[in-house]
């Protein structure tokens, strides 16, 4: 079946792998303190604006960044709601084990002899 | 340390083979993690119930893979939602220390979800002390909530 080997297929997983390139990570990071444009994003970088416009894209596309074009320059934006999605999902198993072993030192204390 | 891990440590004042029952009995487990069905034999596979969201059964699959009484048992861990499948290892060790417990919890594996893997072990490993999680996040949280209250 197509598609069946691949586990993450859903947007969310798709807002992870977006995440997961250190160029993208970067790129967010410089749009957390103000908008940016293409060029400006690019100069540290030392990479081609095609290859930054490509990792902008993927952003764009799970919903991380939105474009908004002022004359020639394009501006990224960084939309916050989804790394919020991501930061909930990754603390959920960071508490789930808190939690459950504090559990355990209550049944302990509840069964001990 | 694993970067690709939940590690998490808890020292209980209680024998080892007190916490070691409660970590290797269907019944224990049933009453501090989840309805399970599991077995205290290598190979043995087992299910645990979760909470069923987000269109998930709440089904973990697992497969006990190591299992040396009283000091440490690991069973394989495969669930979550299409969106946030995860295929990982859950090992507990268990060690007596000034007549007390200590366990050490160890969720690894997430790196195998993929791509996605590796920002779990970014995250989980302190290993993004940037702008967006660290600093900045908590401050467009607040922002956010303002405008939807």
């Amino acid at each position: 079946m197509p598609g069946m080997s691949k586990t993450v297929q859903h947007a969310d997983a798709d807002v992870f792998t977006a995440l997961a390139h250190p160029v993208r990570r970067q790129i967010l990071d410089r749009l957390a303190v103000e908008e940016e444009s293409v060029t400006q994003l690019a100069e540290p970088f030392e990479m081609t604006r095609p290859a930054i416009s490509q990792h902008l894209r993927i952003l764009k596309d799970v919903g991380l960044v939105t474009e908004e074009r002022h004359g020639r320059e394009h501006y990224y934006r960084l939309q916050p709601q989804r790394l919020v999605e991501v930061r909930d999902w990754l603390q959920k198993y960071d508490q789930f084990w808190r939690s459950h072993l504090r559990d355990l030192g209550a049944y302990l204390e509840r069964n001990h002899e | 340390m694993n970067e690709d891990s939940i590690i998490q440590e808890a020292v209980y004042p209680y024998p080892i083979w007190s916490v070691w029952k409660a970590l290797t009995s269907a019944e224990a487990l049933a009453q501090w993690l989840m309805p399970n069905d599991f077995a205290p034999k290598l190979g043995h596979r087992f299910t645990m119930q979760s909470a069923p969201r987000d269109g998930w059964n709440g089904v973990i699959e697992c497969q006990v893979v190591a299992l040396e009484p009283p000091h440490r048992v690991a069973y394989t861990w495969r669930g979550g939602g299409e969106s946030s499948r995860i295929d990982t290892l859950v090992t507990f060790t268990l060690a007596t220390e000034d007549q007390q417990t200590r366990l050490r919890l160890e969720h690894a594996g997430f790196a195998s979800t993929g791509e996605a893997g590796l920002l779990v072990r970014d995250l989980l490993s302190r290993g993004w002390k940037s702008h967006v999680l660290q600093q900045k996040l908590p401050a467009l949280l607040a922002q956010m909530s303002n405008q939807t209250e």
